[in-house]
C-alpha cells in the first residue's frame, strides 16, 4: 500500500520536476567550491576513512581493499591515520625518532576508522561524543567477500543511507553519493538525520521526497519534491535513493505483510554471507514499528 | 584578598596569551639561506671559499620551488664563507640550512627562524666523513641528495602547484637519486607558537602511477588519487610522504656514499659517541695509597686535577695536575716525609681505529708531555751493611717529559682509557741536588654519565693507577763513604680512587 503510494506520487512530482540543463549547477564544480567548514565541521558529513592495524608487521590485504573502495562513491580512503601523519610531522628530535613518537597532535581528520582485529576481521567504527562506535564486524571467510565491492555494499548498508546533503542553494540540494551513479533518480530525506555519521536502519523517518536533477560520479544535485517540514535542509542530512538496496530492504514486505526492515542485529539479504551480527548497541535494537517510512 | 591574587596570576599569563600565534607557512613566501661554519675554524683559502660556492648555488637551486622535484624554498642564497649571516626580517619565517663540519663528522641543520620564537632546530643529519668535506661536495647528485633529504625531514615538504586541467603531471630528476615518493598527502600547514605544534590541514593525496628510467633521467607520473578538501587550481600547496618524515634517510646515504669518501650516516647514539669523543672535561679526582707496608709512601694520598680538550680550537690540549700531599712519619733523624707535585701540559694525538674493532677500541692517543715537578721527601733505608741510612731528594721546578700512550673506548654513557706513560725528569734552575725522578705509571680511568644539563654533563670518574717511581741524585764523593752512600732509591705508589668531571 505504502509502496504503491510512493510510486504514484514519484510519478506525479516527477512531472513537475525542472528539466535537465534548466540553470541546474554542475554538482562537481559546487562541491569544488565549498568551503572548507563544511567538510571539516559538519559533524554528519562523513568522508573519509582509514584502516588501523593494530598488528606489527601489518596486512597489505585490507589496504589493498581500502584503495579500491575510493571508486566506488563519495568515500575517500585516507592512507594513514590523519592524527598519526599530523604527529609525524611534529617528530623532529633525533632521539624521539629513535624511541619513537609519543607526541600527540589533535588533527582528527578522518571520520571512520576500519579497525583490523584477528581473524581477518574488520570492525567499522565512527566517532560519537568523543568516543569510538563500532557498528559493524566483517569477517573474511569465502573468497567473495574479500572483494572490495562486497565490503563496499556491506558498508554502506550499515551506514544506512546512500547520500549525504553537502550545501543548499536557490533550491537546489547538492548531495555526496556512497555509490557513484550516472542516472537519474529520486530519494528520500532522512528527518533528523544531520548531525549522525552512521544511522539505524529501523529507525528511518522520511523528511522530503527528493528527485535528482544531475549526476556526476559521487556528485548530484537534487530538488525536493515533497516536504513534510518547512525547516531548512542542513548539510549532513542523509539521502535514500530510490532504487537503492537500502531503499528496497526497508520496503520489502514482512513476513506479516507489513513494510518493515530488519530489526537490528539480522543480517540484511544482501550482505555477504561471512558477515557476523553487527556491533549495535541493544538501544538501537527498536521494534519493528520504529522502521516504518513515511509518505 | 582572592581577586587580587586571580589578578596577580593573569598579570603572568597574560604576556604569554598575548604572544600565542599560529603562523600559516605559505608556499610560496619562504626564503632562507645556506651556510658553512667550521669547528676547527679551518682556512679560508681562495680554493676552499670557490668549493662552497659551488656546492652551495647547486643546493640553492634544488632547495626552490622552481627546482624539478621542487624544493620548498621560494628562493635561496648562499652565505660567502667567512661572512657573517644576514640578518632575518622577523615578521616572516626565514629558513637557515647549515652545514656544519666538526673534527670526525658534519652535520646538515636545518632550522626556522619566527618572530617570537628565534631559530628554532626542525631538524638535523649527521654524517661521519673520511676525508675533506668540501673537496667531497663537488658531484652535483650531492647536492641534490642533500636538498632532497632536507625536504623530506622537515614539516612542509616541497611546493606543489595543483593544475585542475591535469589529470597527471610529472617530476624529472636525476637518476642517481632516490624516486619520490609514492605516496604523498597534499596539505596547508601552521605552526601554533604557543604549542610548538606544526598542523597540516590534509587536502589530497598524490599517488605514483608511472615510473620511467632513462640513461640519465627518471620521469615520474602522478595522479590527485583522492581530494578530500577542494583544491584550487593553480594554487601552491606542501606535499610530504604519506609514511611521515625522514624515512629515507638511509637511501640518501648511499647516494651520498657513493659520492664522498668514507661516508656513513650517525645514528643518534652514533653521534653522541662522536660528540662524546670531542667532549672537553674538566675534573677533580682524588685517591688513596692501597700498598701494604711500613715505609711513608703506603700511606699517601693523591689529588688531581684535569683538564681535557677534545674539541674546537684547542682540541686536543691537556693539562694535569698530580698532587701527592705532605705526609710525616717519625721525629728526628728517623722521620720520613714525602711530597710531590706534577704540572704537566700535553698534547694528544689520535687515530681512530677501523669501524670493525670499534666494539672493543675507539681510538688510539699518543700523548708528549711536558712538565714542572717539585719534589720534598726523606727516607729511612737500611744499606747494604744493614746500617739505617738517611736519604733526602728535595727539587723545585725540575723539567719533566713524559710520553703517554692511550687506548680507549666510547660508548654513549660512558668512556673508559687504559694509558702507560714513561716520563724523566731531571734538570732545573731550583735542582740543586740534581735529582732525576723516572716513572713508569700506568691506569685505567671510567667516566660515566650521570647528570645531564642540555650541553653539560657531569660524569662520575673511577680510577686506578700504579707506578713505579725511581729517584736519584749526585752523591758527594768522600773518600772513606763513597762506597756506602745511597744514591738512589725506587719504589711504588698504588692509588684507587674517584672524583667528578664535567663535559661540554
Amino acid at each position: 500500500m505504502v509502496r504503491s503510494l510512493l510510486i504514484l506520487i514519484s510519478l506525479c512530482a516527477a512531472t513537475f520536476a525542472r528539466a535537465e540543463g534548466d540553470n541546474i549547477p554542475d554538482p562537481r564544480t559546487w562541491a569544488a567550491g565549498l568551503p572548507d567548514a563544511i567538510w571539516t565541521d559538519t559533524p554528519g558529513i562523513v568522508r573519509t576513512f582509514t584502516i588501523v592495524q593494530l598488528s606489527k608487521k601489518p596486512s597489505k590485504k585490507w589496504t589493498r581493499i581500502a584503495e579500491k573502495l575510493t571508486n566506488f562513491g563519495f568515500l575517500q580512503f585516507f592512507p594513514v591515520d590523519a592524527s598519526s601523519f599530523a604527529a609525524n610531522i611534529n617528530i623532529m628530535d633525533d632521539a624521539a625518532a629513535e624511541k619513537g613518537s609519543d607526541v600527540k597532535v589533535d588533527n582528527p581528520g578522518v571520520h571512520l576508522i576500519l579497525k583490523e582485529e584477528k581473524g581477518s576481521k574488520l570492525v567499522p567504527q565512527h566517532v560519537t561524543d568523543g568516543k569510538l562506535k563500532s557498528f559493524g564486524k566483517w569477517t573474511i571467510t569465502k573468497p567473495d567477500t574479500a572483494t572490495s565491492e562486497t565490503f563496499y555494499n556491506w558498508l554502506v548498508k550499515k551506514m544506512a543511507y546512500d547520500a549525504v546533503v553537502l550545501d543548499v542553494k536557490d533550491g537546489f540540494i547538492l548531495a555526496g553519493l556512497l555509490h557513484a551513479k550516472a542516472d537519474l533518480g529520486q530519494g528520500l530525506l532522512i528527518k533528523n538525520s544531520a548531525d549522525k555519521q552512521v544511522l539505524s536502519a529501523t529507525k528511518i523517518k522520511g523528511d522530503a521526497l527528493l528527485q535528482m536533477l544531475r549526476v556526476e560520479g559521487e556528485y548530484a544535485v537534487f530538488e525536493s519534491l515533497l516536504s513534510n517540514s518547512k525547516a531548512p535542509i542542513k548539510p549532513g542530512t542523509k539521502i535514500l535513493l530510490g532504487q537503492s538496496e537500502q531503499l528496497k530492504s526497508m520496503m520489502a514486505p514482512s513476513k506479516k505483510g507489513k513494510t518493515a526492515a530488519p530489526a537490528a542485529g539480522e543480517a540484511p539479504a544482501e550482505a555477504a554471507p561471512a558477515e557476523e551480527a553487527p556491533a549495535a548497541p541493544a538501544a538501537e535494537a527498536a521494534p519493528p514499528a520504529d522502521a516504518e517510512t513515511s509518505d | 584578598m582572592k581577586t587580587w591574587v586571580n589578578i596577580f596570576f593573569l598579570t603572568l599569563l597574560l604576556p604569554h596569551l598575548a604572544q600565542a600565534e599560529v603562523k600559516v607557512i605559505v608556499p610560496g613566501q619562504q626564503t632562507g639561506t645556506i651556510l658553512y661554519s667550521s669547528e676547527e675554524k679551518k682556512e679560508l683559502t681562495p680554493v676552499r671559499v670557490g668549493q662552497w660556492k659551488d656546492f652551495c648555488d647547486k643546493l640553492a637551486k634544488n632547495l626552490t620551488q622552481s627546482a624539478n622535484p621542487p624544493g620548498f624554498l621560494s628562493s635561496a642564497s648562499c652565505q660567502a664563507l667567512g661572512v657573517a649571516p644576514p640578518i632575518a626580517k622577523a615578521d616572516s619565517p626565514f629558513w637557515q640550512i647549515q652545514i656544519i663540519e666538526r673534527k670526525r663528522f658534519f652535520d646538515v641543520q636545518t632550522s626556522i627562524l619566527t618572530a617570537k620564537e628565534g631559530y628554532q632546530k626542525l631538524r638535523t643529519h649527521s654524517f661521519k666523513i673520511e676525508a675533506d668535506l668540501l673537496e667531497n661536495f663537488k658531484s652535483d647528485e650531492v647536492a641534490l641528495a642533500i636538498a632532497r633529504l632536507v625536504v623530506e625531514s622537515i614539516p612542509t615538504g616541497w611546493v606543489y602547484t595543483h593544475d585542475a586541467s591535469k589529470d597527471n603531471f610529472t617530476f624529472v630528476s636525476d637518476k642517481g637519486v632516490p624516486s619520490l615518493p609514492p605516496d604523498l598527502l597534499v596539505y596547508e600547514l601552521s605552526y601554533d607558537t604557543a604549542t610548538k605544534k606544526w598542523m597540516p590541514k590534509v587536502r589530497a593525496r598524490l599517488k605514483r602511477t608511472k615510473e620511467e628510467n632513462k640513461l640519465k633521467e627518471r620521469t615520474e607520473t602522478f595522479k590527485v588519487a583522492q581530494v578530500y578538501l577542494p583544491l584550487v587550481d593553480k594554487k601552491m600547496y606542501w606535499v610530504q610522504s604519506t609514511q611521515g618524515l625522514n624515512k629515507r634517510q638511509a637511501e640518501f646515504e648511499k647516494v651520498l656514499g657513493r659520492n664522498m669518501q668514507g661516508l656513513s650516516l650517525l645514528s643518534f647514539l652514533d653521534k653522541l659517541i662522536l660528540g662524546s669523543l670531542e667532549s672537553n672535561y674538566a675534573g677533580f679526582r682524588y685517591g688513596k695509597s692501597f700498598l701494604a707496608g711500613s715505609s711513608i709512601v703506603t700511606e699517601t694520598d693523591m689529588l688531581s686535577i684535569l683538564g681535557e680538550m677534545r674539541g674546537g680550537l684547542f682540541s686536543g690540549l691537556r693539562i694535569y695536575y698530580d698532587l701527592t700531599p705532605e705526609k710525616t712519619k717519625g721525629s728526628g733523624d728517623e722521620a720520613e716525609y714525602f711530597r710531590m707535585s706534577r704540572l704537566s701540559l700535553g698534547w694528544a694525538f689520535d687515530y681512530e681505529l677501523p669501524s670493525f674493532m670499534n666494539f672493543l677500541v675507539s681510538k688510539v692517543e699518543v700523548q708528549p708531555k711536558f712538565g714542572l715537578l717539585d719534589l720534598k721527601s726523606h727516607f729511612t733505608v737500611l744499606d747494604d751493611a744493614g746500617e739505617r741510612q738517611s736519604l733526602a731528594f728535595d727539587a723545585k721546578n725540575i723539567y719533566d717529559l713524559a710520553i703517554e700512550l692511550g687506548i680507549e673506548k666510547e660508548s654513549y654513557w660512558f668512556r673508559s682509557r687504559l694509558w702507560y706513560s714513561f716520563s724523566a725528569a731531571a734538570f732545573g734552575l731550583e735542582n740543586k741536588g740534581n735529582v732525576s725522578v723516572f716513572s713508569n705509571k700506568a691506569g685505567i680511568d671510567a667516566y660515566f654519565d650521570f647528570i645531564n644539563y642540555g650541553t653539560w654533563d657531569i660524569n662520575i670518574l673511577a680510577f686506578t693507577s700504579v707506578e713505579r717511581l725511581s729517584l736519584s741524585k749526585a752523591t758527594t764523593k768522600l773518600a772513606d763513604d763513597a762506597d756506602l752512600g745511597i744514591s738512589d732509591i725506587s719504589f711504588n705508589l698504588f692509588f684507587v680512587g674517584g672524583g667528578f668531571t664535567v663535559s661540554w
